[in-house]
This record gives C-alpha cells, sequence and structure tokens, in this order.
C-alpha cells in the first residue's frame, strides 16, 4: 500500500483535520536514540477509531507505532519502520473514578496534571501515584511500561497498579482483561488467568491498550516531607533499607549531589567539595491522625540517625529558603534544571534489582559515569516494601553535538551491561538494552516471549524494533 | 432625594466590626505569631496579604504604610504567599465578615491558617479605621451628609486608633527613608562553574532573603572593612564575605573567617528563613 493510497484510506475514515503526512516531531525524543521514520501520523478519538486504523494496517501490512504526550524517552515511541503513527493523545477521558474499589479508568491521553487535578476535585479522599515527569506526561503509559512513582516503596512498579485493560490487538480484536472483562467492577486482577500482563513492559508490541483501570490508594490526611544528608553509599542504603522494612513509610529514596547543583543552574564543570553530602535522601511521611505522622516521623529521625545518615531537616524549611526544591517535593513535576540543559539530551539507563547488590551496582554505575566524563547522577528507590530497588544512572547532555552523543551511546550500553551484571534488569528498556536483557534471558523466557509475540504480532509491525 | 450615603468605602461602625472583633478573639495567637514567628507566616506574605485586603478596602493610609513595610522588606519570589490565601483574604474583605477558612487548612498547617486568618482581621479593622477618617473629611468637606451622630461616632473611632496609627505612620515614613538610601543587592559572588558546595548556594539564597531587608542592606553592604564569617551545617562549611558594597561565598571556612557559625542544617534553615530569635539557641557561635 502506498502512501498515497494510505492517506487516502485514513481521510475516509478521520477526514483531513485527524490525519497528517508532517511527522517530524515523532522522530525524536529526549535521548540518544537514533531518528526514526514514518510515513502518516493519525489522531483516534476513540477506541473504535483506533479499531479502524488497526484493522486497516493489518489488511494492508502496515507498521504501527503508538504513541501518547509527546514527552518519551528510551526511543520507545520513535518509529523505526515507517508506516503509521498512531497518537493517542485526543483520547483523554477520564471514563470512571470508582470510590468503592478504589480504581480510575483512564484513557492513554489522560495525563498525570489532568488526574490529579480531577481526583482533588472529585475523590479527594483517593489518591494515584506520581512520578518525576512533567505533569503533561501519560498516566497510563506510565503504568504500561512499568515506570516507579511516589508510592511505588509501598505499592510497588505501576504495572501492578493496572487492574485491568481493554486493548486493540495488531489485528483489530478488541480484547479485556482483569475482573472488568468478567463482572461490571474494575476490581482487581484476581483470579482469572492474568492475561494484562501480555500489555505490560511490551512496549506496545502487543496491541494497543485504549483504557485502562488503575488502583487508586487511601490518602491520608497529614503529611510531611524530608530531607536528609548522606555522606557516603553504604550509609546511605542501610537507611533506605531500615525505613523500607518498617512498612511505614510513603516514600524514600536518593538523589546524588549533582541533582542538587544542577538545581541551582550549574550545568557543567560539576565539582563535589570534600565535605558535601554525596546523596540526600527523600522520606515521605503520611499519617491518618497527627499523633500517627509524629510517632512515624520520630521513627524515620531515629532509623537515619542509626544509619548514621545526618542532618534531618524538613522540605518546608528548604523551599521555604530555595522555592525551586518544591520541584522535588511536589509530584508530579517539571525538572526544568534536566529538560532545559544547554543541548537539551536527557537519558538514563534505570534498572529494578535485588537490595543485597544494589550498593555495589550504584559505587560501579557512578564510577562508569566519572570515566566517562559524566557527573555521577543517581536516583534510587527502594520498592513495593524492599523487595527491590531501583538504580537509575541520570545523564545530561548535548543533542547537538555527535560526537558527545556516541560517548552518550557507548556509556548507556556499558551501564546496561553494569546493571544485568549486579542481577539488576532495566526498565523502559531501549532497543540496545532489551537486546542486552534478551541475550541474558534464559532460554525458556526467550522462547514463551517469541511464541506470545507471534501469536499477536506474526509480522512484527506493532512499535517495530522493540523486544 | 437620595439618601444614601455616597462615600464608597466602608468605615468603622459597630455593627461593621462585629464580626471582626469575634474573629480577632478566635485567633488572638496567631496575631502574634504573624509577627514572632516566620515559619508560621512569612513577613513578606504577611505584607501580600494585608496589600491584597487593603486593595479591596481601598484605604489611602494603610495602602501607604504597609506599602512601605513591603518595600522594606525586599519582595522575593519566595514571599509569594499561595494563591488560596491571597483568594481568601479577598474574599473576607469584599464579604465584609470572615468566610470560611477551610480551603486554607488544605494548604497550610493549623498554625499558619490562624496567622492569615489574624492577619486579615488586623488589617481589616486598620483599613475600616483608615476609611473612617477619609469618611469624617468628606462629612466635613460636605462631600457627604452632614451628621452629627455619625461625626461623634467616627470621632470616637479616630480618637481611639490614633495611638496606635501615629506610630505606625512614623515608623513607616522610617521604612521609606532607609529604603531610599539603601545601596540596591549587588550580585553575589560564588566560586567558577559547578565547584560552588550546597552549603554556597543555600547561604546565596539566605542573604538575598536577608539583604532583601532594606536597613541590613544599609548596615551590610555600607560596612568599610570586607567581613568574613564561616559556617558549619551538619559536615559543609562555607564562608559568606560580605562588606565595601560586594557579597560572595566560598568553600570551606576562610583563613581570615572573624567567627564561625555552627550548628545542623534544620536550625541554620530556619535561622536563613527568618526564625531567629527560636532558632539561635541551636547554633553555636565560636571565633575562628
Amino acid at each position: 500500500m502506498t502512501v498515497n493510497d494510505l492517506t487516502v484510506a485514513l481521510k475516509e475514515i478521520f477526514g483531513d483535520a485527524r490525519v497528517d503526512t508532517n511527522v517530524a516531531r515523532y522522530l525524536n525524543d529526549i535521548t540518544e536514540a537514533p531518528r526514526g521514520q514514518a510515513d502518516i501520523v493519525v489522531q483516534p478519538r476513540s477506541a473504535d477509531e483506533v479499531v479502524a486504523v488497526m484493522g486497516l494496517a493489518h489488511a494492508h501490512g502496515v507498521p504501527v507505532t503508538p504513541v501518547v504526550a509527546g514527552y518519551n524517552v528510551a526511543g520507545l515511541a520513535i518509529p523505526r519502520n515507517g508506516g503509521i503513527v498512531l497518537d493517542l493523545t485526543l483520547m483523554d477521558r477520564i471514563v470512571e473514578v470508582n470510590h468503592d474499589a478504589m480504581y480510575v479508568v483512564v484513557e492513554p491521553g489522560v495525563t498525570f496534571g489532568q488526574l490529579k487535578a480531577h481526583l482533588d476535585a472529585e475523590a479527594p479522599e483517593l489518591v494515584y501515584s506520581y512520578p518525576f515527569a512533567p505533569p503533561f506526561t501519560s498516566v497510563l503509559a506510565n503504568a504500561l511500561l512499568d515506570g516507579l512513582n511516589n508510592l511505588s516503596l509501598r505499592h510497588g512498579a505501576m504495572g501492578q497498579w493496572i487492574n485491568g485493560v481493554e486493548a486493540v490487538l495488531p489485528d483489530g480484536t478488541v480484547v479485556r482483561t482483569g475482573a472488568g472483562a468478567v463482572v461490571d467492577s474494575w476490581f482487581g486482577r484476581a483470579p482469572l488467568p492474568d492475561l494484562t500482563g501480555l500489555f505490560v513492559s511490551t512496549q506496545g508490541t502487543t496491541g494497543v491498550v485504549t483504557s485502562a483501570a488503575l488502583q487508586l490508594q487511601p490518602k491520608p490526611p497529614y503529611r510531611a516531607r524530608w530531607f536528609a544528608f548522606a555522606y557516603d553509599l553504604a550509609h546511605a542504603h542501610a537507611a533506605m533499607t531500615a525505613l523500607a522494612r518498617t512498612g511505614s513509610f510513603d516514600d524514600v529514596g536518593l538523589m546524588t549531589w549533582p541533582a542538587a547543583k544542577m538545581l541551582f543552574g550549574a550545568t557543567h564543570d560539576l565539582a563535589r567539595a570534600e565535605d558535601e553530602p554525596l546523596a540526600f535522601l527523600f522520606i515521605d511521611v503520611t499519617g491518618a491522625s497527627e499523633m500517627e505522622l509524629d510517632a512515624r516521623t520520630a521513627m524515620a529521625r531515629r532509623l537515619l540517625g542509626e544509619a548514621e545518615v545526618e542532618s534531618i531537616f524538613a522540605v518546608e524549611d528548604l523551599v521555604r529558603l530555595v522555592p525551586r526544591y518544591a520541584k522535588l517535593a511536589e509530584l508530579p513535576t517539571t525538572l526544568d534544571f534536566l529538560l532545559d540543559y544547554p543541548g537539551g539530551g536527557l537519558t538514563w539507563v534505570g534498572a529494578y534489582g535485588p537490595g543485597g547488590r544494589w550498593l555495589e551496582g550504584a559505587e560501579k554505575g557512578l564510577q562508569l559515569l566519572e570515566e566517562h566524563g559524566f557527573p555521577p547522577f543517581l536516583v534510587a528507590r527502594p520498592m513495593n516494601g524492599g523487595h527491590f530497588y531501583v538504580l537509575r544512572f541520570v545523564v545530561c547532555f548535548d543533542k547537538g553535538d555527535p560526537t558527545e552523543v556516541d560517548r552518550v551511546r557507548a556509556v548507556m550500553g556499558q551501564t546496561a551491561d553494569l546493571v544485568l551484571d549486579h542481577g539488576y534488569v532495566p526498565y523502559k528498556a531501549s532497543a540496545d538494552a532489551a537486546r542486552r536483557i534478551l541475550a541474558r534471558a534464559h532460554p525458556g523466557f526467550t522462547e514463551l516471549w517469541t511464541r506470545v509475540r507471534g501469536l499477536l504480532d506474526p509480522d512484527h509491525r506493532m512499535n517495530p524494533g522493540r523486544w | 432625594m437620595d439618601q444614601r450615603d455616597p462615600f464608597p468605602r466602608r468605615t468603622a461602625t459597630p455593627l461593621g466590626l462585629l464580626p471582626w472583633i469575634g474573629e480577632l478573639a478566635r485567633t488572638l495567637p496567631g496575631l502574634l505569631a504573624s509577627y514572632t514567628q516566620p515559619t508560621v507566616l512569612d513577613p513578606r506574605s504577611r505584607e501580600k496579604i494585608i496589600l491584597a485586603v487593603t486593595e479591596v478596602n481601598g484605604c489611602r493610609y494603610c495602602a501607604w504604610i504597609h506599602g512601605a513595610w513591603q518595600d522594606f522588606l525586599g519582595d522575593l519570589d519566595r514571599a509569594k504567599a499561595d494563591e488560596a490565601v491571597l483568594t481568601y483574604a479577598r474574599a473576607c474583605a469584599e464579604a465584609g465578615h470572615p468566610v470560611d477558612p477551610a480551603p486554607l487548612l488544605e494548604v497550610l498547617t493549623p498554625e499558619a491558617v490562624q496567622a492569615v486568618r489574624a492577619t486579615v482581621v488586623q488589617i481589616e479593622v486598620s483599613n475600616l479605621v483608615g476609611n473612617t477618617v477619609d469618611g469624617l473629611l468628606a462629612r466635613l468637606t460636605r462631600k457627604r451628609p452632614f451628621d452629627l451622630f455619625g461625626i461623634a461616632q467616627e470621632v470616637v473611632v479616630i480618637g481611639a486608633a490614633v495611638p496606635l496609627a501615629l506610630p505606625l505612620l512614623g515608623l513607616a515614613a522610617g521604612m521609606r527613608a532607609v529604603e531610599r538610601v539603601a545601596p540596591p543587592l549587588p550580585e553575589i559572588g560564588m566560586p567558577p562553574g559547578g565547584e560552588a558546595n550546597l552549603l554556597c548556594h543555600m547561604l546565596a539564597a539566605a542573604v538575598r532573603s536577608y539583604l532583601g531587608n532594606a536597613a541590613l542592606r544599609l548596615a551590610l553592604l555600607n560596612l568599610p572593612v570586607e567581613i568574613a564569617v564561616g559556617v558549619q551545617a551538619g559536615r559543609t562549611t562555607a564562608t559568606v564575605r560580605v562588606g565595601r558594597g560586594s557579597v560572595a561565598m566560598e568553600n570551606g571556612i576562610a583563613g581570615d573567617a572573624r567567627m564561625v557559625l555552627e550548628g545542623e542544617v534544620e536550625p541554620l534553615l530556619r535561622l536563613a528563613t527568618g526564625s531567629v530569635l527560636s532558632e539561635l539557641g541551636n547554633i553555636r557561635i565560636r571565633p575562628h
């Protein structure tokens, strides 16, 4: 099917306004991922329109790359083999908020800012989990890509928050998973065969999710946020572990010193003074009563002291002095000091893995960044009550400098290997990282994945180049 | 003939004051906190609330006094009172009585809410008294109906307010004078590139805040010699250098530092944001 034929066919479905052959803005993201290639973009407004596009693409063997919100990482939504970019931004309805079973049903275009405002107005007793990402990013994409948010310490990676989905398979078939596939409530994934996982972390290769039910959590009325300084990673890790295992804290994590300096506007030649903290920990505490909040805060202070993490202070005191620090405390957030870095490049390797190997992985990863001339910028967090941890190595760079881009590609590849060497598995894996993961995977995993994908998308037309 | 009072602003009448006096009784500790505990209500935020209420009520005396106060303190970004607070303040002024403060509790602590409510009462009453002066002047110049009972009532209100109003007017005049002669805040010198440690950055923010105050700017920037003061927060050290029209930060404790302020980050942060009295006990000062 020629591009002209495709354009005519899509315009017959959508009219002129939501079909465009100008695809330039979809061919890049903020990372070092190479420029992509696509023929046409279409913006459906409903699941029925997605079915129509997928049916057409299936009939003519046209590749389809789903994309949403226009802010993508790791090249996950850059079209590789031409064909259709399926821009889901206009599917932005919050379909249902269920106060009783505590879930929300959203379409892919719903943003974190939109959901937060909606819940604040319509369900102030409930809360979702928010990322270190701008308010205009997609709630559903974050969940389907197994991201980590500010309640992930308590409730795990965001894929676990999905109670079920409605999706369109590559051949245009509409499917449902989770309890909502059987009864009129999306209360959970159990006790059915868990088919939701077919769409989690598969990066759009198994179909297009047109709506999903996501868990909400009760919102405690009392909340306090704290920072603390750690002067080495061993004590930081001990503190995070101790806090995580109490089950008493909403969020615990750390960022290393380059983040703090960049927040103050520094971009290049970052240097750490000998007496400066290596990292700052963030601790989010809530309580159903003031007494509970105070008790948890006292426990946090005691555990941090025992782990020799010093200088504990309330975020509100720091924000009063330096308002820009609010960006690290109120999520979702636009971290403009990262996004506005000269040259506009921002990338990372983020991985989930065992707490017991976190320290060695963190130290070696930071060393690797420095060996390649990048500041030792790490973001970390215990997840799911401390069952696993996050290691995320971040690099800001000049996208206009090809030499620097090559350096970034090299260090990101080596970092992906390094985290895998330490038992960590990259999340939101780039095509390069996915190859490295599959190269180490048990043959049985690769076999099962190959069969599943072959069953759903035998021609690998969906988001080509991924997995 | 139209008998309505042509004076367009609300003035202090027993009926008009009644709800505010009740509110004042409920929030009196908050009034004290609004002037003594900057962690509860930042002085610059307090002045923003005051000016928001004053703008609604149109009291030119309060606008002059608190405009001087705001200029004297300096208008920094961090003084941006939450929009909810200003909305609440304006709503009270427009209603002519305190409105439900529940929305404030979603964004502020109960102590801060009490301080905001008390601040609104304080300035509302001041506005009404200030407007009463103008109301009386309007009667005496026949721009308003001549009414002996009204005049007597207004004279009593004004007479009661004079002992407080005159010193405030004098204070405002003094603040305006200091603000006029104080030098502008110079660019703060920092270590090159990304070398400045976090304490330098935080101290720079604190210095910017403190030197927003015209009196401190006048006193410190006009020092005939540079004074170096070391600060140790937790393990991290930095030096502030001020005098001869300049301010600069450097990593570590400089050899010529006259003294060192030592303490944990938490009290130093609070000290940096204006809680001088409550935090001084948690800070050590030693000669260097």
